[in-house]
């Protein structure tokens, strides 16, 4: 067992909150440190969800846009943090929903099929750990996101639903089909 | 607890987010469950990958753009300033990325007045300048009309800021400006710093790292003469909702693409589209097969056209639901039609297709719990086996569930989940057993997801639980 390096508190007891509080009231200083405190575990959610690097950056700015607008209608229902991994989450499947659609030219077309499969080529030639993060990055989205909330973020199963917006009883069935997906990712390894 | 209930519980207790009470039930059972030990060796492997690829991606954190310095380095752009304004039905991309602070009421009578004496006066070509407020009449008279877009031209109006005579001006609009406005009798100096009435006007500052390119003509890139000089705030004209602005410029009209400024001030007085220009490349749609034009943005919609020939199609406008609204020509009529960008094969789009008009979703209006969720439970005190009574009533939303969880605090955000129910109808009952546990309060949850894009509603009621 990892020890969380963010138990869980009782929001009014959220470190995060005087921060929220003084950004709502327009203080530059305390949104920098807030992005210091949580724009990393930001980024890392986004580049999960996203599987793009330069378009999680561009999102995360919308993100921290949408905290400093909307500090001061935090309600208080949740940590700050959680609040902002919801942000982040939603801006992401906007980001998602507004791509453009992906073309590749005829003369290429060829050289697709061999890109499409080199993920696996590469889980397959990896020692074990490469492999398993080789294999959890060729999950789709919501397996991704749904990791990196519960192993990174340490959100609770509770709070893990309020960032996606389901429920408890889907973010389960959800890590479990995360799991059984990775399992035959790798059949070989005889991961349960 | 079910064999598969405390398989649920392994990722959580690995990530350390488990109660103390939960902690320690999994562990005593993890001495004599043989499956659970391995699926914790499963997840154990997960866990750690999935830690290092978090902290990989967590690593050079970029500095906050300019854009947001921008924003942040403005007092007045604080969020117990800002106001929440959601554009109704359909919305245009480039102005989902400015800021809208607060304007004084001033500003407000000034531009309004303004608007009023414009919308009296019809037609901008026919505008008597002498009987309008300059800070609109002035522009408008001066700005390329449907008439101008393939021949610009310098527009050097002397007058392009002068004080109309005080004698023929409605004395309401005389009061305004005479006091809001520089009284100079050529166009201001721009760098110089605004009154503060003016700065309540609509302004656009650059926010790009390099000087925005200026235009004599939108949407025509050979009319291109410069950049913009220095950053300073230049009084906005004219906003094109399509992507221009109209800046008075040393004594100039100009025109700079909305996209490269931050816009302040109430600007949405001053949106004005232009008419489209015959001489930009439509955007249009290729795909590599058959493509389907439905009459609505949803597939059971009736189609329209299905065929080969997309080359025909003309994309006018993308919705935030993934549609193309397309143009297309049938039985010698112009007729328009949806295109679904994610099942069509779209292999290119070709010509102008930056400007396209986006049209955002009305969502939902976010709800206020108090008036939209009711929430009754009963008792407020149950001792174990008592029968607690649910009811619930949502007044709009979609995807209703109900948690039960027993904590140790009242104000508690997560504890032991004893019920879940999903799916639930927006108005119901339901009956909870009092939990026997050592845990002294039950918390009620219902959760109500929402279009509104920031978190869905969760309405909470506590039962204190006596031993």
């Amino acid at each position: 067992m990892i020890a969380n390096p963010n138990p869980i508190t009782n929001p009014a007891e959220d470190p995060d909150l005087p921060l929220l509080h003084a950004v709502a009231d327009g203080d530059s200083q305390a949104f920098d440190s807030l992005y210091a405190r949580h724009g990393p575990y930001l980024l890392s959610f986004l580049t999960m969800r996203l599987s793009d690097r330069q378009k999680a950056e561009e999102v995360l700015q919308d993100v921290m846009m949408a905290v400093w607008r909307g500090a001061a209608r935090f309600r208080g229902e949740s940590r700050v943090k959680t609040w902002m991994l919801t942000i982040a989450r939603n801006r992401a499947v906007n980001a998602y929903r507004r791509r453009r659609p992906q073309t590749v030219p005829l003369e290429e077309e060829g050289d697709f099929q061999g890109t499409d499969t080199e993920p696996l080529e590469r889980v397959a030639r990896a020692d074990r750990g490469e492999r398993v993060r080789l294999a959890i990055a060729t999950l789709p989205a919501h397996h991704q996101e749904i990791l990196n909330l519960v192993f990174y973020q340490h959100l609770s199963g509770v709070e893990v639903a309020q960032v996606l917006g389901i429920s408890t009883g889907t973010v389960k069935s959800r890590l479990h089909r995360a799991k059984e997906s990775l399992r035959h990712t790798l059949a070989s390894e005889d991961l349960p | 607890m079910t064999h598969h209930e405390w398989h649920d519980q392994i990722p959580f207790y690995l990530a350390d987010t488990l109660s103390q009470a939960q902690r320690q039930a999994f562990e005593d059972h993890l001495l004599t469950c043989e499956s659970c030990h391995e699926a914790l060796l499963a997840w154990q492997e997960i866990g750690q990958a999935v830690r290092v690829l978090g902290a990989d991606a967590a690593r050079n954190l970029p500095p906050l753009d300019a854009k947001l310095r921008a924003v942040i380095s403005n007092p007045i752009n604080a969020s117990h300033l800002s106001q929440t304004v959601r554009v109704p039905v359909i919305a245009l991309q480039v102005k989902r990325r400015f800021s809208r602070p607060v304007v004084s009421a001033a500003a407000v009578v000034l531009v309004a007045v303004a608007v009023i004496a414009l919308l009296l006066a019809g037609d901008d070509r026919e505008m008597n300048t002498a009987t309008q407020p300059p800070i609109a009449q002035t522009p408008l008279a001066l700005l390329p009309t449907s008439t101008a877009t393939t021949h610009p031209t310098v527009i050097q109006e002397p007058g392009i800021m002068t004080q109309p005579p005080a004698t023929q001006a409605p004395a309401s609009a005389t009061q305004h400006t005479t006091s809001s406005l520089p009284t100079r009798t050529r166009a201001p100096s721009i760098t110089s710093s605004p009154a503060p009435a003016v700065q309540a006007a609509c302004i656009a500052r650059n926010i790009m790292p390099a000087a925005p390119a200026i235009y004599m003509d939108p949407y025509v890139s050979e009319s291109h003469v410069g950049t913009l000089p220095d950053n300073a705030p230049y009084p906005v004209l004219r906003y094109d909702p399509n992507g221009w602005l109209a800046l008075a410029v040393s004594e100039q009209v100009v025109w700079v693409r909305a996209t490269d400024m931050l816009l302040e001030g109430d600007c949405d007085a001053l949106i004005n589209p232009l008419p489209t220009p015959t001489d930009r490349t439509p955007c249009r749609l290729i795909a590599a097969d058959t493509v389907k034009v439905y009459a609505g943005r949803s597939p059971e919609s009736d189609i329209l056209i299905q065929g080969a020939d997309p080359a025909t199609l003309t994309v006018r406008a993308l919705s935030e639901d993934n549609w193309y609204g397309v143009e297309f020509s049938s039985d010698g009529r112009t007729q328009i039609g949806w295109v679904d960008r994610e099942t069509a094969s779209i292999t290119e789009l070709m010509g102008d297709c930056d400007g396209l008009l986006f049209i955002q979703i009305e969502s939902t209006a976010p709800l206020t719990p108090t008036q939209t969720v009711v929430l009754d439970v009963t008792p407020q005190d149950a001792r174990p086996g008592d029968t607690i009574q649910v009811n619930w009533q949502v007044q709009q939303g979609e995807a209703v569930s109900l948690t039960a969880f027993t904590a140790t605090a009242a104000d508690a955000k997560t504890g032991d989940t004893a019920e879940v129910f999903d799916d639930l109808p927006l108005a119901g009952t339901r009956t909870i057993t009092a939990p026997q546990t050592d845990a002294a309060y039950l918390h009620l949850w219902l959760t109500v997801a929402t279009s509104d894009d920031v978190v869905p509603i969760i309405v909470t009621r506590v039962v204190r639980l006596m031993p």
